[in-house]
């Protein structure tokens, strides 16, 4: 503690940082909600988080910065968003590191603790899913564990809980523990090379330790933040004391660690009676299962469509009876015709268009499948869908752990394309930010195909998702084929124990999705309908419409008034499907035309928030090669589709 | 210590040196330190065991020979105890080669299943047991591709090229001591190891080593080995079970 007082106080005035890091999938981001009272988005999966947040608040009479980062293993990173936990632990030198260590997997999170010990930062492990834990039989002595590594330990049984003890400590002072020993020989070797490095390089014994293990990156991350971390001279130095292992330095700090591990997890554990199989794995291992599988994906599916087309559509239809048409009669016959009638309930209408559109429309079938979607994020469904379809990703180039944000790209297609940037063959990068930005729909866009498609019937849905995914698997095979070939990642995936849902966390995150997306959408919703009525009014709108008549009637066989959903994608995918799901319902589209629109929809309608992933992940020309191309390739394909339609409804049945 | 030992450890030393590519007198005494006497050199160098060209040293191939049973049996000890005892291997082994002779490495090497590298990550010198090695004995320690579903076995070693994908199991407790089970081998392998659910693609699930159980019950079953990696379309280990859950 003293050794940290004089930077402590001098600065004072700059808030307490304290760092939440653990395993993915530990805790850490439901730790943070808790914590800080803020609200961000948790998962029962891997990546949920991929970059760093941070939220200031207030504890009696302190100021913290609580910062929630990306999954870690260790500090010998393995991945590029491991990389941006320990650049945040070695250059914003936080005060206090959290550490949430998941029960069910003790002995992997001490191995991270292992690391973190040699930091000199003071340390705190909160124990998750204690419960779970037990009941697989395994039950952890926390008084113990605290007393062995000389380190405040919470115990949290429930995601929520022991918080307020976890402030207490907080609050109070908390010493740095005793960085691990690696035996004479290695501890040596340590301080050795810690005495080699400059005096500008933080927390010199794990830096000594992570340039023993030779970590590849770690001596270019000194370098570019600190200066060249070995001081003038002595490189030679460094060479020796790491051959004096032959090189093999880190096999046997590795092989130390695990022990201490071992010793530790021993002493403080005790195995109960050999658990038994419990429902939550045999369900885990059906969802994965090549021939249950099947059906339990159907099953999901189905309860989706029910919920979206059964209830969220009648509930929209009811809102739209009962709300905005009293309102729309009760305008008009308030006001004369003229420019103000059509200003607010005209075809462009800021309420029509605008507001109604997102409130009666929109908003109550996101509500039901954010509420559906979010329940199968909270058991876990996603990634072992992923194990499911990995076969079919090694045929179009996507070996290994690229399935994952392709599947992840179902949620958010932003986060999808961010958790991309872990994939280490470019050639994967490209195929997978392709993919996803191309024709998979994220939640939203999910949620109001479904309910467009399903007034016309289950077949409908049926055949656009079967165009879709043909889309995806030509688009993929193509650029498998055209890209010069890498080699391949390999597939090492940590799945996520399947869970009951819990209720109230589901209905939590869907409220928080459903008020971000008011409050983003709705302005939007209505600028755009602005755009489009003083378009219309100016004649702009007539002359584009005679312009892409050939396009749109032609090609596409979809009628003219398309053209306004199509200038809406542009703002936003939600308005431009909400007017389309309106025009179905009005009897404007039929059957077959809904597909070709939904088809259109899905791969037309670009979020800006993915197009700015793109490029920060592929780099300004590839992305602009994507973009355009995507905007290209979904005419193409959605007139291909109305062709095959026209020729083939009759024998489809459509 | 008798000189016998003394002039082994030189020529160990050598061979070591020989894998760095610096043999030479400077780095041999660097090596050996108080341990280093000329007189051994010289005693090596006049049963031709080594040639000595100013500073440089090279084996001869009787003497390559020798140094090689040597490693080898340094090697193969740093692996039983590092894999079965899990032990701290660095002190025990470097008296084992002056133990064990030809025929106990050779039995110790076959237990292992004919480990190719020590725990350090040097390759250890083939022996005659690698050469022929029998099928029936092979069957000791098989790849988890091999193990049926619902099978538990322990891991003996990872036989992988690649530095992180080793780094990356580690870190995941899949390594030689470990307990995993195999839940599911199509489309994917998926393991259980400390809690945590795994799934690996075929590559990654034939690099790992398991001891298997109850050997010969194995070697009685030839059934799955000539088809690693092909679909198994195997009933996957469940049993229902309805009602509370009543812990003991």
């Amino acid at each position: 503690m003293d050794a940290h007082a004089g930077p402590r106080e001098a600065a004072s005035l700059r808030p307490k940082r304290i760092d939440i890091v653990g395993l993915p999938n530990s805790g850490k981001s439901q730790l943070f909600n808790s914590l800080t009272g803020a609200y961000k988005l948790v998962s029962n999966y891997p990546l949920t988080t991929v970059e760093v947040a941070k939220q200031v608040c207030f504890e009696q009479d302190e100021c913290w910065e609580v910062a929630d980062t990306p999954g870690l293993h260790g500090l010998y990173i393995q991945s590029e968003e491991e990389m941006v936990v320990r650049s945040l632990i070695f250059e914003e030198a936080p005060d206090l590191l959290v550490q949430c260590v998941d029960a069910n997997r003790f002995k992997e999170s001490l191995l991270l603790t292992a690391d973190l010990m040699g930091l000199g930062i003071p340390l705190v492990l909160v124990l998750t899913a204690v419960g779970e834990s037990a009941q697989r039989g395994l039950e952890l002595d926390a008084e113990k564990l605290s007393r062995l590594l000389g380190m405040p330990v919470v115990q949290s049984p429930e995601p929520g809980r022991g918080i307020a003890e976890l402030t207490r400590i907080l609050l109070g002072p908390v010493s740095a523990p005793l960085p691990l020993r690696y035996g004479k020989s290695l501890d040596a070797a340590i301080s050795r090379v810690a005495g080699l490095l400059s005096p500008r390089c933080p927390h010199p014994h794990e830096a000594a330790v992570l340039l023993l293990e030779n970590d590849p990156s770690f001596r270019d991350f000194l370098s570019s933040s600190f200066g060249n971390p070995v001081r003038e001279g002595r490189e030679s130095e460094l060479e020796g004391i790491r051959s004096g292992f032959a090189g093999k330095a880190g096999m046997t700090l590795s092989a130390r660690r695990n022990r201490w591990v071992d010793e530790v997890s021993a002493a403080v554990s005790t195995s109960m009676d050999a658990p038994r199989p419990r429902f939550s794995e045999t369900f885990a291992q059906m969802c994965r299962h090549p021939v249950y599988g099947l059906p339990i994906l159907g099953f999901f599916l189905g309860v989706v469509y029910f919920m979206v087309v059964g209830v969220a559509g009648v509930l929209s239809l009811f809102l739209t009876t009962t709300l905005s048409d009293p309102v729309v009669r009760g305008v008009s016959a308030l006001l004369p015709p003229g420019l103000w009638k059509d200003l607010l309930i005209g075809p462009h209408g800021l309420l029509t268009l605008g507001l109604f559109n997102s409130l009666t429309t929109v908003l109550p079938i996101l509500s039901v499948f954010f509420l559906v979607f979010g329940l199968l994020e909270d058991i876990g469904y996603l990634p072992n869908l992923a194990i499911l379809t990995r076969r079919l990703g090694a045929k179009i180039g996507i070996t290994g752990n690229a399935i994952i944000p392709l599947v992840l790209g179902f949620g958010c297609k932003t986060m999808a394309t961010m958790t991309a940037r872990n994939l280490q063959s470019r050639k994967e990068k490209v195929i997978v930010i392709a993919l996803i930005a191309f024709a998979i729909p994220c939640s939203a866009q999910m949620g109001l195909s479904i309910a467009i498609l399903g007034q016309h019937g289950l077949a409908y849905f049926a055949v656009a998702f079967t165009f879709l995914v043909l889309a995806e698997v030509g688009v993929g095979l193509v650029l498998n084929r055209v890209l010069p070939a890498e080699k391949g990642s390999q597939f090492i995936q940590e799945l996520p124990p399947i869970r009951m849902p819990r209720i109230s966390a589901v209905a939590r995150k869907t409220g928080y999705r459903l008020l971000w997306f008011l409050r983003e959408a709705i302005p939007i919703f209505l600028i755009a309908s602005l755009a489009m009525f003083v378009i219309d009014k100016i004649g702009l709108l007539a002359l584009l419409k005679q312009a892409l008549k050939p396009l749109m009637t032609g090609w596409l066989g979809l009628p003219l008034d398309m053209v306004d959903a199509l200038l809406l994608t542009l703002a936003r995918s939600e308005a431009a499907a909400g007017l389309i799901l309106r025009m179905s319902r009005e009897g404007t589209l039929n059957g077959v035309q809904s597909i070709v629109a939904v088809v259109l929809l899905v791969t037309f309608a670009q979020c800006f928030a993915n197009i700015a992933a793109v490029f920060k992940e592929l780099g300004a020309r590839t992305a602009i090669i994507i973009v355009v191309g995507i905007y290209l390739m979904s005419f193409v394909l959605t007139g291909a589709v109305h062709e095959f339609l026209v020729l083939t409804a009759g024998v489809l049945g459509l | 210590m008798n000189s016998g030992n003394e002039r082994d450890e030189m020529l160990e030393r050598l061979w070591q040196l020989r894998e760095r590519g610096c043999s030479t007198v400077p780095a041999l005494r660097g090596e050996l330190a108080d341990r280093y006497r000329e007189v051994d050199l010289a005693e090596l160098s006049r049963d031709s065991l080594v040639v000595l060209a100013g500073e440089e040293i090279s084996l001869t191939a009787a003497g390559s020979a020798h140094a090689e049973r040597l490693i080898r049996a340094h090697r193969i000890g740093e692996r039983l105890i590092h894999d079965v005892l899990g032990r701290e291997f660095e002190s025990g082994a470097c008296e084992f080669e002056h133990i064990l002779n030809t025929e106990i490495v050779e039995g110790i090497c076959t237990l292992l299943g004919h480990p190719r590298e020590c725990p350090h990550g040097f390759p250890i010198p083939e022996g005659e047991c690698c050469r022929v090695s029998a099928r029936y004995v092979r069957k000791l320690i098989v790849p988890l591709t091999e193990l049926k579903i619902g099978q538990s076995a322990r891991v003996a070693y990872v036989y992988t090229k690649s530095d992180q994908q080793l780094h990356r199991l580690t870190s995941l407790q899949i390594r030689p001591g470990r307990l995993v089970r195999l839940h599911q081998a199509y489309p994917s392998y998926v393991i259980e190891c400390e809690g945590a659910s795994i799934a690996l693609d075929d590559e990654v699930a034939r690099s790992i080593n398991v001891w298997v159980e109850g050997a010969s019950a194995v070697a009685a079953d030839p059934a799955p080995t000539d088809s690693p990696g092909r679909p198994n379309f195997t009933r996957p280990h469940w049993r229902w079970r309805w009602g509370p859950r009543d812990r003991q």
